[in-house]
């Protein structure tokens, strides 16, 4: 198997998946949203949306805190060191394989 | 079925703008403008050598400082209520401390060039408001660049002219900077009151699915 195509078989499919690739894309741009925020920019159901973060909590990617900001309560989300570095090898794959691909 | 929106950039873009998104911050920052407005007006009112004009030149740095403190909090207690309950809480990482000292410095060293420059050319005094404006315009430009926020390019056109204004009329230089603090306040105003009542007319607080 070329280079190309192995690193494409080595993608992170946890990752690939578009929904978890939006959380994981937003939570990487800040230090951390909350539930209702990633609800809103995803567009995800609420259900759907806690069964991708769940996957991503499982995998190590993303730590999940539920605490207050003034009276509100809050569930907080944010990219763990592990979850920031598989974005970026997985950013690093697609961009080499798209790069290398005849337009 | 959702619809996937692909571009992630724009994405990333949208949630770093986030912070601005309710106008919130352009008014809490009109009103520190507004606070020094009403310290140069001070200072042009006030007989030179009083003991107001005294602690007013004495208590500037203090003056800012608090004021840019008060309006923080004053924007998280507001946000607080208003802002995550509609549309949710982000937090964005802090800068290293390298890169605070860095931005320090730089802010250190071109505050001592400008000080130097009005200090050696006297005539030059009457352009303070016109730098006062480009400064303003050049920090717009960049933050509506970065953020992709066409309103801060607005403000800093704003900026720019506003500051050239008291310059160009000849205004006395410290009645030209409270000219331009005000004005320029009354144009955060009105962009973050627009901002404010836009984000206010398109989201509502946040219902149990």
């Amino acid at each position: 198997m070329s280079e190309e195509r192995h690193s494409l078989t080595d993608i992170d499919r946890l990752i690939h998946e578009p929904a978890r690739l939006m959380i994981i894309a937003i939570l990487y741009a800040v230090e951390s949203a909350d539930f209702l925020y990633l609800k809103r920019e995803t567009q995800l159901t609420k259900g759907n949306l806690s069964s991708h973060l769940s996957r991503l909590e499982d995998a190590g990617y993303v730590e999940i805190e539920k605490t207050y900001q003034g009276k509100v309560p809050l569930t907080i989300c944010h990219l763990t060191q592990n979850g920031r570095q598989a974005f970026e090898t997985y950013r690093d794959q697609i961009k080499s394989f798209v790069d290398n691909t005849l337009v | 079925m959702m619809t996937m929106n692909p571009d992630f950039k724009k994405l990333q873009q949208r949630t770093k703008r986030y912070w601005y998104t309710d106008g919130l911050n352009e008014i809490a920052f009109g009103l520190i403008c507004l606070i020094l407005s009403l310290y140069f007006l001070a200072q042009v009112l006030l007989p030179q050598d009083s003991i107001l004009s005294n602690l007013l030149t004495a208590g500037f740095v203090l003056l800012v400082l608090g004021s840019a403190l008060l309006t923080r909090r004053i924007v998280t207690y507001v946000k607080e209520r208003l802002t995550y309950p509609r549309t949710g809480y982000v937090s964005y990482a802090k800068s290293g401390t390298r890169q605070r000292w860095v931005t320090a410095f730089l802010a250190m060293v071109f505050a001592a060039l400008i000080t130097a420059f009005f200090a050696t050319h006297p005539t030059s005094l009457a352009w303070m408001s016109a730098v006062s404006g480009s400064v303003f315009a050049a920090v717009w430009a960049v933050l509506g660049y970065r953020l992709g926020l066409p309103r801060f390019y607005f403000l800093a056109g704003a900026a720019l002219i506003l500051g050239a204004i008291p310059t160009l009329t000849g205004m006395q230089e410290i009645l030209g900077l409270a000219t331009f603090y005000g004005l320029i306040s009354l144009a955060m105003f009105v962009s973050g009151g627009l901002a404010l009542k836009s984000y206010l007319e398109h989201t509502h607080p946040a219902t149990e699915d």
